[in-house]
């Protein structure tokens, strides 16, 4: 029984060992960069396994950053610049852009033609040093994590020690690990060396893994450009590419355009089609049931449908991702009074979600009387209710 | 059961930090809805809860910010 106690207690001293072992190297990460006038590096990242975005691949981006914390009572303070000159690798090419004070389109990168991603040279890929030191740091933000020490390890032949952040969700009682970060710090200079994240939810997997290198502290040339050596990555090519300036919008329906037509099965019925609708007025609201702000929603609709006449007006909801029975259920919890169409779950021809430009709930749009949209609005704003009865006004004029 | 029930009452309000890691980036909602190419009001509606970001959306913003998903939108639950 002695013997037990013995080791247990051990244990736990060699436990409280190690947690103020943690502390004292994030502690000494925090004094170094606060003590810093300015710090500069390189750094690039690398992203892996996301998610069912088919759009994502893994790529790295390099650029430096400059940082200068100013109050150590406040958020640090910093400047980033980019280089002028920023190498992205795209998985399989590297792309060379000239990012000096122009948002340059990325897209170039034929092989995702469904994205528009573009970075200005303030925008940097990178997991910055704030980032870390403002983890680190006491005054961290509302979300709590778990800091311990993990086995040291060595980047570029550097011993390093190296710290595990996890994150809980506050879901189930804060129990579910949400994510964790792997924080590597150079034994000699207290500076990160790299890190790694690693996340798993609805989302799917993602890990990112940032190198840091390049430091520069306290110098004088600001302006000075750190080169980053990218001959290391496999398939190294490089483009000439210039930048053009790119202003676009992800929806692109407009006022007066015919709405794409669509069937669906509905919840209380057969199915439905815009087609079928046509000589009324609809209000078309793409919803969710794991959405909050939608449900406030449903009441606001139910209120419409009470207010409108429904011979000349139709509310119809969309939901994606259901289960007929399950959807059911939801529909008569919540005294659904308007006609609720959905997309079977795992259905991967979400077309109306497509067609309609939909990124997100809930959206609504009102289409007029020949099947042309007439008004959009994306999100819920507490005046919904009025909004949508002007609109319907407008066309019933 | 009981379980799967209370979890459906719940109404799950998605909570996101994308204020802080603009000023982080020091960027505006029109920079960063142009950047991933959408309208300023769905980021301002995305920063105020009032708008669930599809997936690809949301990949998309994380991306932007170089962090995980889940370091960004937390899901809450709201009693």
């Amino acid at each position: 029984m002695k013997r037990i106690v013995t080791t247990l207690s051990l244990l736990l001293i060699l436990q409280l060992v190690q947690a103020q072992d943690a502390q004292t190297i994030a502690q000494k990460l925090v004094d170094k960069v606060r003590s810093c006038k300015t710090i500069s590096h390189s750094s690039s990242q690398k992203w892996g396994n996301i998610g069912d975005a088919n759009d994502f691949t893994p790529f790295s981006g390099s650029c430096l950053f400059k940082m200068v914390p100013l109050d150590s009572n406040i958020r640090a303070y910093y400047s980033l610049k980019a280089n002028d000159i920023n190498d992205i690798y795209n998985g399989k090419t590297i792309t060379r852009v000239n990012a000096a004070d122009s948002t340059i389109n990325v897209t170039d990168l034929q092989k995702y033609p469904g994205e528009r991603s573009n970075i200005t040279s303030k925008m940097l890929y990178t997991q910055s040093i704030l980032d870390i030191y403002n983890m680190l740091s006491p005054i961290k933000g509302k979300r709590d994590y778990k800091m311990r020490m993990i086995a040291d390890t060595t980047i570029n032949n550097m011993p390093c020690n190296r710290l595990r952040l996890t994150y809980t969700d506050t879901l189930i009682n804060k129990q579910r690990t949400q994510y964790y970060k792997e924080i590597s710090i150079n034994v000699q200079t207290h500076l990160p060396a790299h890190v790694k994240s690693f996340s798993q939810s609805e989302y799917g997997i993602q890990i990112i893994e940032s190198n840091l290198s390049g430091f520069k502290i306290n110098d004088t040339a600001i302006n000075q450009i750190l080169t980053t050596d990218v001959n290391e990555v496999p398939g190294y090519r490089k483009i000439e590419y210039s930048p053009t300036l790119k202003r676009e919008n992800a929806i692109d329906l407009k006022k007066g355009q015919k709405a794409p037509e669509w069937k669906l099965p509905v919840v209380q019925g057969d199915s439905l089609s815009l087609s079928q609708l046509k000589g009324k007025v609809v209000v078309l609201e793409f919803s969710g049931v794991y959405c909050g702000y939608c449900l406030v929603a449903v009441k606001e609709m139910n209120k419409l449908q009470d207010s409108v006449d429904s011979s000349k007006v139709r509310l119809v909801s969309v939901y994606s991702d259901e289960v007929k029975d399950k959807l059911k259920k939801y529909v008569e919890r919540y005294g659904m009074k308007f006609t609720v169409v959905y997309n079977e779950k795992d259905q991967k021809n979400k077309k109306i979600l497509r067609d309609y430009g939909v990124s997100g709930i809930p959206h609504f749009f009102v289409i007029d009387q020949e099947g042309n949209i007439a008004w959009h609005s994306v999100g819920f704003q507490t005046n919904i209710g009025e909004v949508l009865i002007r609109e319907i006004k407008k066309l019933l004029k | 059961m009981a379980g799967h029930e209370r979890s459906e009452r719940r109404i799950v309000i998605m909570k996101n930090t994308i204020k802080v890691e603009r000023a982080i980036k020091n960027i505006t909602q029109a920079d960063l809805a142009d950047l991933i190419g959408v309208s300023r009001q769905t980021i301002n509606t995305i920063e105020s809860n009032k708008y669930v970001p599809s997936t690809v959306l949301a990949l998309k913003i994380s991306r932007i910010f170089g962090k995980p998903v889940n370091e960004i939108f937390e899901l809450d639950a709201d009693d």
